[in-house]
């Protein structure tokens, strides 16, 4: 963030940490990929604070929901998808 | 072009991500078992005009949202439209208990994340109003990059954003309210200004 620009300490009131902030959440960032954005956001301590629980919260919501398919859906998929395979061949020599 | 003979080796691996999506979209087992089906099938139907070297798994996702947007919800009772706009700006680390994070040496979010269950996560998003909750499941829980998401749900990446932006809020103040009842942050103070909402 550059010195120029007036955060207030108060979070969210500059559009530049928003922006930083929202980068930082983009798809899949690394460890690395915060800790630039955290560096950028060094003069607003309070922008930081938003930055860290937001990436915690992001962290804890891909936790929660992960669920594995049950493996009588997966036998279900394969053997529809074989039969349509089927079916089609039998089109196609027909 | 894809060679439709080697739809089953590229496209199972995605089955536990597009099974987790439904599970959080329709909210049930069987519903998000049909839809899973639904999509593999209409997938290995499009297979041919799937563009080789191109996002496979966003163009998987495409299809399950697609097909859980204009299929399957057609048969639930239609979602009413809910603006969160007006959702209160609310900030975790602003919010907990002052005395159990002192107590526990932790920070502020890991207090909270720590207390809430796992089950109680789901309960929130699942609560959120439908075109926020894809959202938020799509960035949060399955890591797609903002312009990936515009292009699965075929909106603006501003619009993804604001959806963001204003489901996440919705989330934290659920669970925040979670915590709440539990008694490791602190009840909202109504003499305390509620932070500026523009983010």
């Amino acid at each position: 963030m550059r010195s120029d620009e007036a955060c207030l300490g108060v979070p969210n009131q500059c559009d530049l940490s928003r922006q930083l902030i929202a980068r930082a959440l983009d798809g899949q960032p690394t460890v690395e990929d915060i800790s630039r954005v955290r560096i950028e956001l060094a003069n607003c301590l309070p922008c930081v604070q938003i930055l860290d629980v937001e990436v915690q919260f992001k962290l804890a919501m891909s936790q929660a929901c992960r669920e594995s398919a049950p493996a009588s859906l997966q036998i279900r998929i394969t053997e529809t998808l074989q039969r349509v395979v089927l079916d089609d061949l039998d089109i196609q020599d027909f | 072009m894809a060679d439709q003979a080697t739809f089953a080796d590229q496209a199972m691996v995605y089955m536990d991500q597009l099974y987790s999506a439904a599970r959080r979209m329709t909210r049930n087992t069987a519903d998000a078992e049909d839809l899973v089906q639904e999509t593999y099938l209409r997938a290995y139907r499009g297979f041919g005009n799937f563009q080789q070297g191109t996002n496979l798994r966003a163009w998987l996702f495409r299809i399950l949202t697609n097909a859980f947007i204009n299929s399957y919800r057609s048969k639930q009772r239609k979602p009413q439209s809910v603006d969160l706009a007006g959702v209160e700006d609310l900030y975790l680390h602003q919010r907990l208990g002052g005395d159990v994070r002192a107590a526990l040496g932790a920070s502020a979010e890991d207090v909270l994340m720590e207390t809430v269950t796992e089950s109680e996560i789901i309960e929130a998003l699942e609560s959120l109003p439908e075109e926020y909750r894809i959202a938020v499941l799509l960035a949060d829980v399955e890591g797609f990059a903002y312009k990936e998401i515009a292009e699965i749900l075929d909106v603006p990446i501003g619009t993804v954003m604001s959806r963001l932006h204003r489901g996440r809020k919705t989330l934290q103040k659920r669970l925040l309210e979670f915590g709440q009842t539990r008694g490791w942050v602190d009840p909202p103070d109504p003499g305390r200004a509620p932070a500026p909402a523009n983010i």
